[in-house]
Formats: C-alpha cells, sequence, structure tokens
C-alpha cells in the first residue's frame, strides 16, 4: 500500500505540485491593536514561530457545519450532519432536525462553560475548608467581615465564634451548594424577587451547581430532550448555577481569603517584563497558587539566590484570569491578555510560565522550546506534556514548598537567558483596578446610592459590563477598546473584566486621565471622584461582582434586573465559559452583545428564540454585532429605550 | 499567469483517497456561489446550493463537477446560447437561461444541476411570483477568484488537500518529465 501511494506520488507530481495550500496571512497590524504584540509578531515571523494567528489561519476556512452548530457527535449512529445547502440530508439518523442538533451543542458548550467556573468556585471553597481547620500553611483569612456577612447570609451564627469556626462551616455550606436538595441555591437570596419568581414561573430557578452540569449531558444523550426551547431553557438554568454559583463562590470566598480588592494603581502590558531580573509569570485562573508564588517571592533567601544567579530581583507578573486576581488584590503587574501568552515567551525574557486551570494554550510548551523559559504546570487537572509539572497540594505546607520549587527553579534558569533573542517591548501603561462592589461603594462614600443618583439624574445613561477573550477572528484589542470609547463617549460608565479588562488597561482607558474621553456627564463624575471611565472589576468570575451589583441596584429602586439601563457585551470572546456567561447574563435580565457570531445559525429557530422570542419570557436577548461602533449605538439605543420606560 | 493557467480549459480533480467525505467543499462552493459567507448566508436567507456534487459509488466517494470540455456538448445544445466557451472555461450565463435541462441531459459527467434562480449568483427574482424558476448550474472554476490569484474555494476548504486544478499542459509537461526519468534510471542511465 505504502509503495503504491509512493509510486502515485512520484507518479502525479501534480498532486503536490498543485496543491499548494494558500494561506492568507494578516499584516500584524491587522492582527492585533497591541502595538507591543505588533512587534512580537514581527519577531515571531522573523524566528519561525508559530502563533495562535498563523494556526487560525492556517485552519481557514474552517469546517462551514461547525460554525453553524449542525454536526452532532452525541452517538454512534452518528457522527450526522444536517446540510445547510438545498439538496442535503436535513435529519440525523435518530431524526434530530438542525432545532434539536443546534440546541444541544449550544446546551454542552454551556454545560462546559458552567463546569469550568464552577470548578473554580469549589477548589477555593475547599480551601477555605482546610484553611479554617488549620491544615494547610501559606494561607489565611484576610477578610473576616466579608466572611461574616457570607455566614449570615448562609443562615449560620456568627456571634461568639471564632474566624476559623465560621470559615469551617461556610465553607461546608458552600460545597453543599454543589449537591444540596433544598431546591436552590443560597445566593439566589441576592437577587431582587420578581426575577425570582419569574425564574420560578418559567422553571429556571437552579436547583443545585453540579445537578444543572449533569443534567444539561443527561438531556442532551441521544433521545432525550427534543424540544429546542425546553432544551434553552436548562441551557439557562445551568448558565445561572455558575452565575449565582460556583462563580459568585469563586469570587466570594477569594475574597474572604485573600482580602477583598482595594482601589489601587497597576502596571500592564509586555513592557513591564524586566531586563535584569527573574520574570514568572502566573498564567491560568485560580489565585490559589498565583498568590503563594508571589509571596514567596518576597521571602530573602530566593531574593539572595536571585543575586548570586546575577539577577536584580524577582518579577513575578500575572496573565489572563490569574492576572486579573492577584492584580486587584496585591497590585501586580499583568503581562497582557490571551493572546500575549505565546508572545510574553517570545521576548525571550521570561524564565518560568507557571500556569494551573484553563485558557492555557497546548502550544506554550512548543514555543517555549525555542527559548530558555520553562512551562510549568501545576494541577492535577491540567497537564502539558513537555512541561515540568510540580504538584500544587493544598495540603500541610506542601502548597508553600511547591511556590518555593517553583520560584527557585524560576531563579536558577535566569543565566540560561539568551541575551541576543531578548526584545522587552517598551509599552507599559499605568491603570487602576480593584473596583469590587465594596471598593466602588467606599469611592462613592458608603453605599452605592450615589451611583443610582447619577442614573437617575441622566448624568450617566446607564452601565455596561465589557468582558471576555481575545479571538483571532477579531483584531486584538481592537473590539474591545473601542467598543468602551464609544460608550463611554456615551456617557455610559463601563465596568470589566477578564481579558477585555486587561485590553482596556493596556489601552490606557483605565486611568483617571481617560475622563477626557468621556461624555461630559461620566466626565466630570469621575474627575470628581478621581476615577476612570472604565472600571477594571477583576477576573471571569468576578462577573458574579457585576450582577451583585446589578441585584443591588435593582432592589434599592424596587424593580427588576431586566428594568435597569444595563448592558452586557462580549466583544472578543471564545470560551465555552463566556457562552455560560453571556446565558445567565441574559438569563438575569440583561441584553448582551457578542461580537463573534455563536454556532447556532444552523437553526433559524434557535437563533430566532435567543436573539428575539427569549426577551417575551425573561425580559432580555442576544444580538450580534462584530462592529464595535454599530454594537455602541445598539446598546446605546438598548439603554436609552430602558430609561425611558423607567420615565427616567 | 492567466495565460499559464488558461492554457486549455482546466479543472478540478478529486483523489477519492485522500478524501476524507466531509463536504467542506460543497460548502465552500455554494458560499463562494452566494458571493458571501454561510453565516450571512442563512441569516439573510439566500438559498445556496453547491455547484459540485459528493459522489459514493462502490464504497469510494470522490468529489464530481463540471469538466471544462473543450468541445461541450452542452454548449453545442443550449437552444439559447446560455453556454459557451469563455477565457479558459465553460461558461453558464444564468440570467438568459430557461431551465430546458438539455445541457443536464447531454453532459456526460452528469455535472450540470437545477438550482433556484435565487440560489445562483446571478441572484434576482422570478418572473413567475411565488414560484421559483429553476436554471441550470455547474462549476464556474471559481473565475472570479482566479482572476484575484485566489485557488477555487473548493480547493481551499479541502483540509486533506485531496482537490488539485488540473492545468493541462502543465500536467502533460509534469507527466513527460516523470516518465523520461523513470525511463533513464531504468536503463540505468546516471548523470
Amino acid at each position: 500500500m505504502d509503495r503504491d501511494n509512493n509510486l502515485k506520488e512520484q507518479k502525479h507530481p501534480l498532486w503536490n505540485a498543485c496543491i499548494q495550500k494558500e494561506i492568507e496571512r494578516k499584516p500584524v497590524a491587522e492582527r492585533s491593536s497591541d502595538p507591543a504584540s505588533q512587534l512580537l509578531l514581527e519577531k515571531a515571523s522573523r524566528e519561525g514561530i508559530e502563533t495562535a494567528w498563523d494556526r487560525y489561519e492556517a485552519q481557514n476556512p474552517q469546517c462551514g457545519f461547525g460554525e453553524l452548530g449542525l454536526c452532532c457527535r452525541n452517538c454512534l449512529m452518528g457522527p450526522c450532519r444536517i446540510d445547510p445547502l438545498e439538496n442535503g440530508p436535513k435529519k440525523g439518523v435518530c431524526g434530530a432536525t438542525s432545532d434539536i442538533i443546534v440546541a444541544r451543542n449550544l446546551l454542552r458548550m454551556i454545560a462546559a462553560g458552567a463546569a469550568a467556573h464552577s470548578d473554580h468556585g469549589r477548589d477555593v471553597a475547599e480551601v477555605l475548608y482546610l484553611t479554617s481547620q488549620g491544615k494547610i500553611a501559606g494561607y489565611a483569612i484576610k477578610d473576616e467581615k466579608k466572611l461574616k456577612a457570607l455566614a449570615t447570609e448562609f443562615g449560620l451564627e456568627v456571634q461568639g465564634k471564632s474566624p476559623e469556626e465560621i470559615a469551617r462551616q461556610l465553607a461546608e455550606a458552600i460545597l453543599d451548594e454543589f449537591g444540596t436538595r433544598k431546591g436552590y441555591l443560597q445566593f439566589l437570596s441576592r437577587v431582587p424577587q420578581k426575577r425570582r419568581n419569574l425564574w420560578e414561573s418559567v422553571g429556571i430557578t437552579p436547583r443545585g451547581i453540579d445537578r444543572e452540569i449533569v443534567e444539561i449531558m443527561h438531556r442532551t444523550h441521544m433521545g432525550v430532550d427534543n424540544d429546542y426551547v425546553n432544551l434553552m431553557l436548562q441551557g439557562l438554568r445551568a448558565s445561572l448555577s455558575d452565575g449565582w454559583g460556583g462563580s459568585m463562590a469563586a469570587t466570594e470566598l477569594s475574597d474572604v481569603l485573600f482580602g477583598s480588592p482595594q482601589i489601587k494603581t497597576c502596571q500592564s502590558n509586555l513592557g513591564v517584563l524586566k531586563a535584569d531580573e527573574v520574570n514568572i509569570i502566573l498564567h491560568g485562573h485560580e489565585p490559589l497558587l498565583s498568590e503563594i508564588v508571589s509571596q514567596v517571592a518576597t521571602e530573602p533567601e530566593l531574593l539572595a539566590l536571585a543575586k548570586e544567579v546575577g539577577a536584580k530581583g524577582i518579577n513575578c507578573l500575572g496573565m489572563c484570569c490569574t492576572g486579573n486576581e492577584i492584580l486587584m488584590r496585591r497590585g501586580l503587574p499583568v503581562a497582557g491578555n490571551f493572546l500575549q501568552q505565546e508572545l510574553a515567551i517570545i521576548t525571550g525574557a521570561v524564565e518560568a510560565m507557571v500556569v494551573d486551570v484553563q485558557c492555557i494554550m497546548p502550544s506554550l510548551t512548543t514555543v517555549a522550546g525555542c527559548y530558555h523559559t520553562k512551562i510549568i504546570s501545576t494541577s492535577a487537572k491540567a497537564k502539558f506534556p513537555a512541561a515540568l509539572h510540580i504538584d500544587f497540594h493544598e495540603k500541610g505546607d506542601q502548597a508553600l514548598q511547591a511556590a518555593r520549587q517553583i520560584v527557585r527553579l524560576a531563579v536558577l534558569n535566569y543565566p540560561n537567558r539568551q541575551q541576543q533573542k531578548v526584545c522587552i517591548p517598551e509599552n507599559r501603561m499605568e491603570f487602576m483596578a480593584g473596583f469590587s462592589k465594596e471598593a466602588i461603594a467606599e469611592a462613592l462614600g458608603g453605599s452605592l446610592g450615589p451611583l443610582i443618583e447619577v442614573i437617575k439624574s441622566g448624568t450617566i445613561r446607564g452601565i455596561v459590563a465589557i468582558v471576555g477573550c481575545n479571538n483571532p477572528k477579531v483584531k486584538q484589542d481592537f473590539a474591545h477598546t473601542t467598543l468602551a470609547k464609544e460608550l463611554i463617549g456615551k456617557d455610559i460608565l463601563v465596568v470589566e473584566t477578564g481579558c477585555a479588562a486587561i485590553a482596556c488597561a493596556k489601552a490606557g482607558l483605565m486611568r483617571p486621565e481617560a475622563a477626557a474621553q468621556a461624555g461630559p456627564g461620566l466626565s466630570a463624575l469621575c474627575r470628581q471622584l478621581g476615577i476612570p471611565p472604565v472600571l477594571h472589576m477583576g477576573s471571569c468570575v468576578d462577573i458574579s461582582r457585576i450582577m451583585s451589583l446589578a441585584a443591588e441596584a435593582a432592589n434599592a429602586l424596587g424593580v427588576d434586573i431586566s428594568d435597569l439601563p444595563l448592558a452586557g457585551a462580549a466583544p472578543e470572546y471564545m470560551s465555552e465559559k463566556a457562552i455560560s456567561i453571556g446565558a445567565y447574563v441574559v438569563a438575569s435580565g440583561i441584553f448582551v452583545l457578542l461580537g463573534v457570531v455563536p454556532p447556532i445559525l444552523g437553526s433559524q429557530n434557535v437563533t430566532h428564540l435567543l436573539s428575539q422570542g427569549v426577551e417575551k419570557v425573561i425580559g432580555a436577548r442576544f444580538a450580534v454585532e462584530p462592529d464595535p461602533i454599530a454594537g455602541a449605538k445598539l446598546i446605546s439605543e438598548h439603554i436609552e429605550a430602558k430609561r425611558k420606560a423607567l420615565g427616567i | 499567469m492567466r495565460e499559464q493557467i488558461f492554457s486549455g480549459n482546466p479543472f478540478i480533480l478529486a483523489d477519492p483517497q485522500k478524501c476524507r467525505h466531509c463536504h467542506s467543499c460543497r460548502l465552500a462552493c455554494a458560499a463562494a456561489g452566494a458571493k458571501m459567507d454561510l453565516a450571512s448566508a442563512l441569516v439573510q436567507k439566500v438559498p445556496l446550493a453547491a455547484r459540485n456534487s459528493l459522489v459514493t459509488v462502490d464504497e469510494v466517494t470522490m468529489l464530481m463537477q463540471c469538466r471544462h470540455c473543450e468541445d461541450a456538448p452542452c454548449s453545442r445544445v443550449c437552444p439559447l446560447g446560455a453556454i459557451r466557451q469563455a477565457e479558459g472555461r465553460v461558461e453558464l450565463n444564468k440570467e438568459i437561461c430557461i431551465g430546458c435541462k438539455t445541457c443536464m441531459m447531454v453532459c456526460p459527467f452528469g455535472a450540470i444541476e437545477l438550482v433556484h434562480r435565487q440560489a445562483t449568483a446571478a441572484g434576482g427574482g422570478s418572473q413567475y411570483g411565488e414560484r421559483q424558476a429553476l436554471v441550470a448550474d455547474k462549476c464556474d472554476l471559481c473565475y472570479d477568484r482566479l482572476i484575484q490569484g485566489k485557488q477555487p474555494a473548493c480547493i481551499q476548504a479541502c483540509p486533506t488537500h485531496s482537490l488539485v486544478m488540473v492545468i493541462p499542459e502543465r500536467w502533460r509537461q509534469a507527466h513527460l518529465e516523470q516518465s523520461a526519468r523513470d525511463l533513464f534510471r531504468g536503463l540505468g542511465i546516471q548523470k
């Protein structure tokens, strides 16, 4: 057979001659709007290093069935696909139509996203539990006030109890939420009663964090739920168990363990790498490891070791949501967002990239292979062949030991840095961060009242959350920053989390000076309070902060969340987590604008349901608009309509 | 470049051994025909039709489309002269096609199919009101893309590189060179 093939290849050189795959390469200016990224993309192409952009271009055109959500692999009678063309099969072997297949596929994405956030929440709860029992070194209860408030919210007695005892009971109560049998999640007590009644009447009150995810997997198994409306309702329910469950637990308990964020000034972009120090990038999502690593990096013995190898110090930096977690609480610089993870290594100046879970490209070890950078994986859930694995057990003093080992490895790697390959961009940008709900209230003089007043008076028209990832389908950061600029120009306050927040930080929109780019009302407010017009509220799970804020505002006004002049936007999203977020934000009553087309267009019914029909049921809907300027117009119209309906 | 390509009508040829039957070539063809991406076509409800067909016979799957014959039977029989030899290809003018199906019957490859007029690149409505007229359609070699220096859409879309555009003169030249090499090697001649 091989011989035949070889002969054929020889006989017909044209099979090879005519098929040079034609890959359309975009110039770097089209790939990213960030000058630091552009510089390093040039370096990557000079050095022949492949990045996500190259791989995206090599994938084009991407599978049409996948794009439209029309491929089903849920059973072995398949794989089946519905032909979107005029003359092709319109049903799978089992009889599944495009509606069923598209809905099931979307649901499984929601399940994966909700699972990722919620498992993160569970890890934090488990560390709180171990901390409360003194079974783990390196962690402490940093925010007793929040601990007590949460315990009270969970109906626990706090009088006369030690913080450890309260923490143990709270951790147990939150771990119970994953499999609770009480029929609802405790955090739903924050939701306005109107909305809770609505969820109850539609049947989408989340009944347990794990349960809703499991139920999605059950319903989307072959031959279970075949009604796309019924399926989509379960998708919304599972997403709510993320937004008002897993994500919220992750945020709140991280605050208890590591302190509620306070307003502070930090630095962003790849210019934060230091030419004469050991650079350690902490990348991924959970704060559990990064907090400890950044603690031990200040230990005198390790600093002395750094001096010994010729470095001036140890520079711990964040990336993606791990970056957001540690900048919100510790003010550590953030090196970049999702599409800059490979570029950071390409600077040639990173001694170690320490990763935990989520959004870590499998390509990192390949890129690192061209430099001295060590990729160190730390989670038993996320291993990378060719990476060094240092298991990060949250037990005893193992966390501390692992962190010390990681920092030591990075320091000892410093002499291996090849100076001729080093290129650190000069781009760095100062920004303000740490805008937790508590910090915002504090800046306003103790309560959210003044914020509600300025919205009522029309000084600011509304609040929009811009969240989500980077996606090589969109020019990096362009949609995030353009949308933010457009909105603040219309006197709309922008709050951000995740990679969107890092994009705007790098673009200078999170400096108080950016008030000059805002409309007159917002600009005056920012100057008065000394805050930027775009507020950094944390990592992706911290969208739960925004949800709590929205719920509190609705309660203060005695209305439903869907009555408020709010909107959400994910202009460059790529992950399943973002799909879950979009779903819980819409289910909570907030209009969501997407910048990337979700894989649902194969079903006209599902598309219509999510972009129109769902509004009649839960008071919010999705819209898709890849152009951020047109998107800002849509959002502004939505906000003005909500204001009119409220009579403000 | 154009001269080189059009030294004899090129055509697209599939290697069934490399084909994984993913139908990407058909989706790409339909999108190229509609002159927009699939998602936009679906949102705007533009009917989509591929001008190529994946045919499975005797457990072998092969992509079939117009061979752009030099003396094309379809072109000879069309009562309206809607099919003609154009630069390097056989061109079908859907604007004037009346849907008589004669070309479809005489095509030795079955490469001509009937599509709704709206689904054709020409667009436009039907003069018969609700009833949409059917017209003949076939592979146009993605002429628009070729003159921009791009490959035909199906070739670009194929993830297993199972499609090639056969340019007759180049194909023959490659054959000649390979056969000559085989011959002198067979004779033990070495340079």
